[in-house]
């Protein structure tokens, strides 16, 4: 195919009709600036060709003017090798297309809508998408021969099979055998059908199907397989169940048996051991009564005994009663003797300790009256002192309130102030007046006012750092200037340090740093004395934290001495009476007492003893009458118990004892024949009934254990055994059978399939390998020719995908590595080789969409050269901005109006 | 005169696999065999009608299919039925078919005899029956019968009935319930009825022991079975009288057609065919294919089969050809299409890579085809190449075998045929 021309309405910028062409049979440049439409005005004409009218995808719509809903209208005019066409192509608002024919010198409808669409296709050997706009590999050989703007360096692959494989066949001098290449079509739709191209089922294809059948199949098998195998195992369960209730059916007969048994041989010792009981219970009774007879005939001798002893000790207890009443008499004639002696000794006591308390309260009240006068003299002391203290401490208030380290500041600002002024002199104005009578000065500024007038005869020196302003008496004034800078800031710094000292002297309130110096010095000799009067009103104070603490405790001892006066209330005499006196008469009252009370405490204890004699002597009378009484009491007991034992027996002791001997030895007799009537081991019989019971106890709960195992089982097998599994593994099974035969089929018709067309495949690259060492020299040569450089070759892959370019095989630069500008050229090459293929059955246009953009200006000579001898073959299209550089080749367009 | 039907190993639900979803016709037409014998057997007026095990193909048969065979007996109170549960049906326990409601609930006439015993069935006659009750057993279960006989008195007719492979000795499987080949006279027995086998066999101990086969041919290798046997006792000592008498629903029939004589083979069939068309609904047929068919010949068989077959009750195709060329078609092929015939090299190359031997598909160029070569000479296969090419399909080289190859050529050719213009 060929380009005529096109032509664009409502097209990117071309909002009017704009027709570009026409286009020359061989070198045409479509020269506009950047951004004009040169490229838009392709891709327009490119949907035209290719695209179905009725799309809407994004690519129509990025053909409609910026901000606009117009509808895109693209004509072509092309030729092939059937004639020219012209197809035009309205998009999105009322879509049409129409394809016309160039016939008897006018264009004439050939097909319009869908049909001129699938003419437009068939003539130009292109594809459609399944939906949405086309892309360059739906474009035919166009797709191959268009370098799209910004893609100059992109190749599409040869593999597909209509275009794709025909430029292979065409380049590698390989002649297609269409009947081949049908069946090679043909199979590879079958594998494609079926397969995956790593070999796996297509998803959504039948072998996929096939193997999801198979595998649904197989989980229901699998779920069915389940549950015969829980069939087999409950059948093994019931079987064993079954086998184990039998046994143990068995097993529990035969203990049902020993027990039976076991149960009657106990039953009838039961009855023998019952009647033994009886007899040793007879047995018993008569050995009791026996012994009851022998027991009451012992009795009677041995109380007869005890009745003449009792009547011995009541006598002797009699005879003692009478002597310990004697003795009580005595003894409470003598405790009656002390009571009477003892108040007298009691009073004398109690008189000496009152008289000796009153002579201590005295000598106390004496004491309170010293204590009280010594702490009022303290007291005086301390009030002195503390006087003195007070007064110090106002005189340290009255001192300026200045610390040794303002001091210290205080004269460093001092001392910066005399360097300061030391060089004001020095760099500074100074004038020394002398008038020669007394005359006013006046300094003008704002420094310290002169003491005017100025005496005569004597220097008065006036010191200005920079200026100095003066206005002289009787002569006017006079300004002198110095030209010093440092004297002017030191100056300031002057001016600056002698406020911050003047203020510093005021925060510490002292006129001059003299008074100063004296107020520290002051303050530090008062700050010593008070320490020392602080010192001495502590030692003063004593025990007493304060003086308000001394005062309190004048005042409790006073109330102390008061209060013990007006309790003891001393007599005239008593006060007169001396400290020493009353110490005296103290201590004699001391001396007596102890005398007073050792006597009274005597007494007391005789009195004691005596009282603790009649209550033991009055004890042993009581307990020689109880005595007398209980041997009295005994003495009846026994009497009535002879008289009772006689009465019992009337027939005599003796007689009733011979009795009882008689029944005795019958009862034994009786007893020893039921004893020999049990079997010898009937101790061990009620052990063996238990264990048998025990057995036969265990061997039925294991058989109920087993019966309800075995009902399990057996429940399960029933329910299990309904379901028909068998049926349904057949149904599963012929399910199965079915699908495997369908799935076998399918993959030996994919696998099968895939290897015929991958065999035929391989066969063609092997034939293209064989013709590709040509192909590679032709490229060799076109590349030789467009850059000059004659040593390296060009080699291709076996899909005649350009691999790089280098000396060998082996070392080639691979195309991906190669610069920009070696791509460019590669491809350019590769292009024009295969328009000139396929230029020889149909003519082909080759667009070049600016592409030369990384080429030099010497290749770019060469490139011209290369495209002014292919332009004799083939029609070429190159859209650039920089027309300068074709200029004489060929024909030049310019977008404009229709 | 006792006369009953004595039967065995109907396997009713039986699986047919090979048959995929035509299985369950095949399993629908032995309950019609099963209606028809017992309509014979009223015919017959018989007294019983014996069932020697097997019924069931299984214990675990849907209830459908057994409420299905109450039903056939329900509908003939007239013919006693005594089902004895065979090896694969056995009286097992809960799970057994025989404890399904429908045989708890069955009518009085249907006796299953899932203990050993000995059932007096009036006149002077007693059915002794040895049931089993698992699949596999290397006991005698006729042994059983012979202690049954031994408390029955003298004098009256004993018929035995049990289930299992006669002891002959290569023939039987030492698990397989082996039936000694005098168990009938060892008891004393007039007349022993036995299942297991699907043929028919009724000489053994002086035709004292019959094996009447399955009543309904399940394969196409089966012989002398579609019968039941009818047997009439004149008296205890007296021989038997045993009639077989056919009842099967299905025919089985196995035919081949062989490329190597096409229309002979095609003669045949249709012979064959025509002889089995008046039965045609009831017969099960397959056909065989096989040697080496050029496609054209294939594809036109292919279509007759197709018709030949489709009035048939179930048919079956198995093809075993192999696609041929003639010597000038292959050496047409060869020259037309040069690529082509390089491939073909590549598959004879590939098998023979797998198999280590392979057929040739092609002549040598030139030789003996009156063609000049004119592929250019090709590089043999490599054998990584080969592997390179089966991966795409994820096939292994090694797995293949020579039937592949020879699908592989057909598919290829076939679908030659198909493209070709």
């Amino acid at each position: 195919m060929i380009l005529h021309a096109i032509e664009l309405t409502h097209v990117g910028p071309f909002r009017d009709t704009v027709r570009v062409g026409p286009f020359a049979r061989g070198f045409t440049l479509l020269e506009a600036p950047n951004e004009s439409g040169k490229s838009t005005a392709m891709r327009a004409a490119a949907r035209a060709l290719f695209d179905r009218h009725t799309t809407k995808s994004e690519e129509i719509k990025s053909l409609q003017p910026a901000g606009t809903d117009l509808a895109p209208r693209v004509a072509v005019e092309f030729e092939t090798r059937e004639g020219r066409f012209r197809i035009e192509k309205t998009f999105l608002l009322s879509p049409r297309s129409l394809l016309q024919r160039w016939q008897e010198g006018r264009w004439q409808a050939v097909a319009e809508a869908d049909a001129a669409d699938r003419r437009t296709q068939e003539l130009l050997e292109s594809t459609l998408p399944g939906r949405g706009a086309t892309q360059p590999e739906h474009w035919g050989f166009l797709g191959f021969l268009w370098a799209r703007q910004g893609e100059p360096t992109d190749w599409p692959s040869l593999d597909d099979p209509t275009v794709g494989q025909r430029i292979r066949a065409r380049l590698a001098k390989v002649e297609i055998d269409p009947v081949i290449e049908a069946l090679r079509q043909k199979l590879a739709a079958q594998a494609d059908g079926l397969l995956t191209s790593t070999g796996q089922a297509k998803t959504g294809g039948a072998l996929r199907q096939a193997e999801d059948d198979l595998v649904s199949i197989d989980r229901e098998l699998a779920t069915l397989r389940q549950s015969r195998a829980e069939l087999d195992l409950a059948h093994q369960r019931f079987t064993r169940g079954q086998d184990a209730v039998q046994t143990l059916e068995r097993e529990a007969a035969d203990h049902e048996k020993t027990a039976r048994a076991l149960g009657e041989q106990a039953l009838a010792v039961e009855r023998l051991r019952g009647e033994l009981d009886t007899r040793r219970l007879e047995f018993a009774a008569a050995r009791e009564a026996l012994s009851a007879v022998v027991n009451a005939l012992e009795t009677v001798e041995s109380r007869t005994r005890e009745l003449a002893a009792a009547r011995l000790a009541h006598g002797e207890a009699a005879g003692t009663m009478q002597t310990q009443e004697a003795q009580l008499v005595r003894v409470r004639g003598e405790i009656d003797a002390q009571l009477l002696a003892r108040p007298a000794q009691e009073g004398r006591v109690t008189n000496l300790r009152a008289h000796r308390q009153r002579l201590q309260d005295l000598l106390k009240l004496r004491e309170l009256h010293q204590q009280t006068i010594d702490l009022q003299r303290q007291h005086a002391t301390v009030e002195k002192t503390a006087e003195e203290v007070t007064r110090m401490e106002a005189a340290l208030a009255r001192l300026p309130t200045l610390t040794p380290a303002r001091l210290r500041a205080l004269e460093e600002l001092a001392e910066a102030l005399r360097t300061l002024e030391a060089q004001t002199l020095a760099l500074g104005l100074t004038a020394d007046l002398f008038p020669d009578s007394p005359r006013r000065v006046t300094v003008n500024d704002a420094g310290e006012p002169l003491a005017n007038p100025l005496p005569e005869g004597k220097a008065t020196r006036i010191q200005r750092p920079q200026v100095l302003d003066l206005q002289l008496e009787g002569w006017g004034r006079i300004v002198v200037r110095s030209g010093a800078r440092e004297a002017q800031t030191v100056s300031a710094d002057l001016a600056a340090t002698r406020a911050r000292f003047q203020q510093a002297l005021r925060e510490a309130e002292v006129a001059s740093l003299e008074d100063a110096r004296a107020a520290v010095a002051q303050r530090k000799e008062l700050d010593l004395q008070v320490r020392a009067v602080r010192t001495a009103l502590t030692k003063d104070l004593g025990s007493h934290t304060s003086a308000a603490a001394l005062l309190d405790a004048i005042a409790r001892s006073h109330r102390r001495a008061e209060s013990l006066a007006s309790q003891l209330q001393p007599t005239p005499e008593e006060t007169a009476r001396g400290r020493t006196e009353l110490e005296s008469a103290e201590a004699q009252a001391a001396e007596a007492l102890p005398a007073a009370e050792r006597t009274l405490q005597v007494t007391d204890a005789a009195l004691q003893q005596l009282r603790q004699a009649e209550r033991g002597q009055s004890d042993a009378v009581q307990q020689a009458t109880r005595t007398a009484a209980d041997l009295s009491t005994r003495l009846r007991t026994l009497e009535s118990q002879v008289a009772d034992l006689h009465a019992r027996f009337p027939e005599g002791l003796a007689a009733a004892k011979a009795r009882e001997q008689q029944r005795f030895a019958e009862a034994e007799a009786r007893q020893l024949a039921a004893t020999a009537k049990l079997p010898p081991d009937h101790e061990r019989l009620p052990e063996r009934n238990r264990r048998a019971t025990a057995a036969l106890q265990q061997v039925q709960n294991a058989l109920q254990a087993s019966r309800t195992e075995r009902d399990s089982a057996s429940g399960k097998l029933e329910s299990l055994g309904g379901l028909g599994l068998y049926s349904q593994e057949s149904l599963l099974e012929e399910r199965r059978a079915e699908a495997v035969m369908r799935r076998d089929a399918l993959r030996g018709q994919a696998w099968t399939a895939r290897l015929a067309h991958d065999l035929i495949e391989h066969r063609k690259q092997a034939a293209t390998r064989s013709v590709l060492a040509p192909l590679e020299e032709r490229l060799t040569e076109a590349f030789a020719d467009l850059t000059g450089v004659r040593s390296r070759r060009v080699f291709l892959r076996d899909d005649l995908q350009i691999q790089g370019i280098g000396g060998t095989r082996d070392t080639t630069h691979g195309f991906d590595v190669l610069s920009q500008g070696a791509k460019e050229q590669l491809l350019l090459c590769l292009r024009l080789a295969v328009a000139r293929e396929l230029a020889a059955s149909e003519p082909q246009v080759l667009i070049l969409d600016d592409v030369l953009v990384n080429t030099d200006a010497g290749r770019q000579r060469r490139v011209l050269d290369v495209l002014a001898d292919q332009a004799a073959h083939l029609q070429i299209v190159l859209l650039t901005c920089h027309a300068e550089r074709y200029r004489g080749l060929g024909e030049t367009l310019r977008l404009g109006s229709a | 005169m006792f006369r009953f039907i004595h039967s065995a190993d109907w396997q009713l639900g039986a699986r047919f696999s090979q048959f995929g979803a035509r299985a369950s016709q095949l399993r629908e037409a032995r309950l019609t065999t099963l209606r028809r014998a017992l309509d014979l057997a009223r015919q017959q007026a018989v007294d019983a009608f014996l069932i020697a095990g097997d019924l069931f193909e299984d214990n675990q048969v849907d209830n459908a299919l057994v409420t299905a065979v109450i039903d056939l007996f329900r509908e003939r109170p007239d013919v006693p039925v005594y089902l004895l549960p065979g090896n694969h049906d056995p009286a097992s326990g809960p799970d057994s078919i025989w404890e399904r409601p429908a045989f708890r609930n069955a009518p009085s006439h249907v006796r299953v005899l899932t203990t050993a015993q000995a059932l007096d069935l009036g006149g002077g006659v007693h059915l002794l029956a040895a049931p089993l009750h698992q699949k596999l057993s290397t006991l005698d279960p006729s042994l059983k019968l012979r202690d049954l006989a031994a408390s029955l008195p003298s004098g009256t007719l004993k018929i035995g009935l049990t289930h299992g492979a006669l002891a002959i000795e290569g023939k039987h499987q030492p698990n397989d319930f082996p039936i000694a080949l005098d168990a009938a006279s060892r008891a004393g027995l007039d007349y022993l009825a036995i299942g297991h086998w699907h043929s028919w066999i009724s000489e053994t101990d002086g035709g004292r022991i019959v094996m009447p086969g399955t009543p309904e041919p399940d394969r196409f290798d089966h012989e002398r079975c579609g019968q039941v046997a009818l047997v009439e006792l004149a008296g205890p000592g007296v021989p038997a009288k045993v009639v077989a008498l056919p009842v099967a629903t299905l025919t089985w029939e196995s035919l081949s057609f062989d490329f190597l004589s096409a229309d002979a083979s095609r003669s045949s069939l249709e012979h064959a065919f025509n002889a089995l068309r008046e039965r045609a609904a009831t017969c099960v047929v397959r056909v065989t294919l096989k040697g080496n068919a050029t496609p054209q010949g294939r594809r036109e068989t292919l279509a007759w089969l197709e018709g030949a077959l489709a009035p048939f009750f179930v048919s079956q195709r198995i093809d075993r050809t192999a696609l041929a060329l003639s010597a000038p078609e292959l050496a047409d092929l060869q020259h037309r299409h040069p690529l082509l015939a390089q491939v073909l090299n590549d598959i004879d190359r590939m098998e023979v890579l797998a198999t280590g031997s392979g057929s040739v598909s092609l002549p040598p160029l030139g030789e003996g085809t009156g063609v000049a070569a004119v592929a250019p000479p090709t590089a043999p296969l490599s054998l990584a190449e080969a592997q390179r090419l089966l991966d795409h399909s994820r096939t292994d080289l090694a797995s293949l075998k020579t039937e592949d190859f020879v699908l592989l050529r057909q598919v290829l050719l076939q679908t030659l045929q198909e493209v070709a213009p």
